[in-house]
């Protein structure tokens, strides 16, 4: 097999492994969730924050598991909308959005969020983030959606593409 | 001899605009359009939540709510922080855009000159044309035809590939033939720009909206310097000393002239009352609430006034034939009935022109009035002067106002 064959297929492997490894997008994959750690013990309100990348222009819907309520946010008001226990932030250009969350009694659930990038027009997931009590039972925690990462569709493309890959070496060898 | 059609076609034309003007119009609402750069980028963050929040809701709250589509969003975040932009135009319509306007079809062109916002219009109506004179940009502009009662030519504004269509909120065609048939995502701009009370609000908005706001403050600041002068000095003038007068509306086809006169009573004709009253004088037929504001000439005559001021729907820039307008004075003064009224005796009848009063000129067009009103108060004030400030300044035109055009008359 000649040099450039070669080249050509070593760069489509590339570009599979690229297929692989990227994210969803770019925004999504950088807007993440924190909650502080269990180990603080019993809370009633818990503050959740969201940090954006920079030039971010769209929306973070957010829904909070059951029993647990929104309690409030350090985002501007004109940008918020709560119906129920899912909560909207409008974002121009924020790089952080606090907002706290009432805790139950005793209970567990996952949080789960979902972006929209209006500037890109591409929209997905934020990983899923379990919120518990101290005394919550966490095998009878339920409600997280998929988490973000590689599109299925992609993935089994790229597999498809990297085993014809090497087929066709072993051949030419 | 003018031919019987034209007389006709002249006649449809002066009243639809005397009932333009007479219709009770509800007041543009009087909140101010952001002027300066930080306004303007706290408007468009303000309007771009809403605009997400709304999108959100539809989309992932299935809430049943008008909202902008993602290319407008897109079109929105990608224009940031100049746009989007949003105004209440003077139908109480919200109109919002997301993107420079470039190409404008402006069936009321009244303000695009002042604005400096010619580069923008791509279609005028054939109205627009005789303004031809001091704002020569009108005639590179595509003629969609339409002015006074004559409807434009709606394949023509298609052609024109308008991103927005500006008009009246009364004059002209309505919604069925413009917001109901313009493509989607056209919107169409209702701002007059020819009432005496709505001028700045509307000259705000309109800048705001299509990026010339450097022009539309400069036009309130001349504005309000003017009007307030003219405020300052009238409020010299006691109660007991000001003028009483009678507005004489200027009517071909609706009164018999010699035994009947059309005035501006305090119901249906109040907007050409303003002109009485803003010139500190008092409207001897405020109180008549008769919808066509004709009375009889007797009754004219017993009212005694002062003064007579005639509002005429003739006179333009474009014109230099003072008998539009001297016709009405000398039908006045020569009235019979009228020999004895202290107006007539005194000659104190005086002539303005619709192109005067009814536009960006109102200031001059007040201070000409105030001033016949009341000479001594505005002896060093020419209104002549104000009127060519506004052509010079903000028309950028070399047209002289005291050579050519009808505006009134006899001074």
């Amino acid at each position: 097999m000649n040099y450039s064959r070669r080249a050509a297929i070593l760069v489509a492997c590339i570009v599979c492994l690229a297929l692989l490894c990227s994210p969803v997008t770019a925004a999504g994959q950088q807007i993440t969730r924190t909650v502080p750690p269990n180990s603080l013990g019993a809370v009633e309100l818990m503050t959740v924050t969201l940090n954006v990348p920079p030039s971010y222009f769209g929306a973070i819907v957010e829904t909070l598991p059951d029993g647990f309520s929104f309690a409030g946010t350090s985002h501007p008001d004109d940008a918020v909308q709560q119906v129920g226990r899912t909560v909207i932030f409008a974002v121009t250009g924020e790089e952080v959005i606090t907002y706290t969350v009432r805790m139950p009694d005793t209970g567990c659930g996952y949080l789960n969020g979902q972006w929209e990038d209006l500037g890109a027009k591409t929209s997905g997931t934020i990983a899923a983030t379990l919120l518990s009590t101290p005394d919550a039972d966490l095998s009878s925690c339920t409600g997280a959606k998929q988490s973000p990462g590689f599109s299925i569709m992609a993935a089994l493309l790229a597999v498809c593409m990297i085993s014809g890959c090497i087929c066709l070496i072993r051949r030419r060898i | 001899m003018i031919p019987v059609n034209r007389v006709f076609v002249l006649a449809l034309i002066i009243s639809g605009a005397f009932c333009v003007l007479a219709l009770p119009v509800a007041a543009a609402p009087d909140e101010s359009a952001p002027q300066t750069a930080d306004e303007i980028h706290t408007a468009a963050q303000e309007i771009l939540r809403s605009e997400i929040l709304h999108y959100c809701s539809a989309k992932y709250l299935r809430q049943d709510i008008s909202h902008f589509s993602a290319d407008q969003l897109s079109d929105a975040v990608e224009n940031y922080p100049e746009y989007p932009r949003q105004i209440t135009d003077t139908t109480g319509t919200t109109i919002t855009i997301v993107k420079p306007l470039n190409r404008i079809v402006a069936y009321n062109f009244h303000a695009i000159g002042a604005l400096d916002a010619e580069d923008l219009v791509v279609g005028v109506a054939n109205s627009a044309l005789q303004d031809g004179c001091v704002v020569p940009a009108i005639y590179d502009k595509v003629n969609i035809g339409g002015g006074g009662p004559y409807e434009p030519d709606f394949e023509m504004i298609l052609a024109c590939k308008p991103d927005a269509l500006l008009t009246y909120t009364e004059l002209g065609p309505g919604t069925d033939f413009f917001e109901k048939r313009m493509p989607e995502g056209v919107p169409v701009i209702r701002l007059d720009c020819i009432r005496p009370w709505s001028l700045v609000t509307e000259m705000n908005k309109l800048g705001y909206l299509i990026n010339r706001t450097e022009q539309s403050t400069a036009y309130e600041e001349w504005h309000n310097h003017w009007m307030d002068e003219i405020e300052r000095r009238l409020a010299t003038i006691p109660d007991e000393k000001k003028a009483r007068v009678f507005v004489d509306i200027w009517s071909t086809s609706f009164t018999d002239r010699n035994n009947e006169r059309r005035t501006a009573g305090g119901g249906q004709w109040y907007s050409y009352g303003i002109y009485a009253t803003d010139g500190g004088g008092i409207n001897v037929a405020e109180d008549l609430t008769n919808p066509q504001g004709t009375v009889d000439i007797e009754w004219l005559a017993q009212q005694n006034p002062d003064v007579i001021l005639g509002v005429s729907y003739t006179g333009s820039y474009d014109s230099d034939d003072m008998s539009e307008v001297s016709t009405q004075y000398n039908e006045l003064l020569s009235h019979p009935a009228l020999q004895e009224v202290p107006a007539v005796k005194n000659k104190r009848i005086y002539i303005l022109s619709y192109r005067y009063t009814n536009g960006l000129t109102y200031p001059a067009a007040r201070a000409q009035v105030a001033k016949w009103f009341y000479p001594a108060q505005f002896a060093d004030i020419d209104p002549s002067a104000i009127h060519q400030e506004f052509v010079t300044g903000f028309l950028g035109s070399s047209f002289d106002v005291t050579e050519h055009g009808v505006f009134s008359y006899p001074d």
